[in-house]
């Protein structure tokens, strides 16, 4: 049950990554 | 990655000291989140497409995270103010993309962060253009440089990602009874 929750917690929390992703748009060098 | 991840930790070290708990974020719907997944991906997609579909994925990319920070604020009352400055921050980048084709990136603001200067259109999830003196909203633009990490970032990035801090500790604040999953723990 805390695996669960602790994959459901990192999961909410990367998608405010791939939020990031999205709607950011900082410049570095890639 | 780096200015999210710092956001991420500054959010949940906020909520913790405001006696939130992590676990609030177990209880809300992976469902809400997907429509985000989906906004990522057609950033990925922009690697492998030809440079004149670029621009409208961008734009799709930005109108997919619009539509979750809409539905969200919907359904996540406790942490509306979180949502309404990611919107803001949200709202500043489309304007500016919109009005240029991409996100402008000045060249000084680059020299000062101590990066080398570069074809901007061909790197960074391809979403940037490079900034003259002309561009409109040109306060907008990615013109603060962050010389530590050698980013550039625009004020629209800063407000996001003050938005992602509140979401976040507001989240873990919020009353876990209310939420889906807890309710329904609860019961059994």
């Amino acid at each position: 049950m805390l695996k669960v929750q602790a994959v459901r917690i990192a999961l909410a929390l990367a998608s405010l990554g791939a939020l990031w992703a999205a709607a950011g748009a900082p410049w570095k060098c890639t | 990655m780096l200015f999210v991840v710092l956001a991420l930790a500054a959010g949940v070290g906020l909520g913790y000291a405001q006696r939130g708990r992590l676990r609030s974020f177990a209880s809300l719907p992976l469902s809400l989140f997907l429509v985000l997944w989906l906004a990522f991906a057609l950033q990925l997609v922009l690697v492998y497409a030809p440079v004149g579909a670029r621009f409208a994925l961008v734009l799709g990319s930005y109108l997919l995270a619009g539509a979750w920070l809409w539905w969200s604020a919907s359904r996540l009352r406790e942490a509306l103010l979180g949502i309404s400055l990611m919107a803001f921050g949200w709202f500043l980048n489309l304007l500016v993309i919109s009005a240029n084709g991409g996100m402008p990136v000045s060249r000084a603001a680059v020299i000062r962060a101590g990066l080398p200067w570069t074809d901007v259109r061909e790197g960074s999830l391809f979403k940037h253009v490079a900034a003259g003196p002309d561009t409109p909203l040109r306060f907008l633009c990615d013109v603060i440089a962050v010389p530590p990490v050698h980013r550039v970032v625009s004020l629209g990035d800063i407000v996001l990602l003050l938005g992602i801090v509140l979401f976040v500790s507001q989240v873990m604040r919020s009353d876990a009874t209310r939420l889906p999953m807890q309710a329904a723990a609860s019961q059994r």
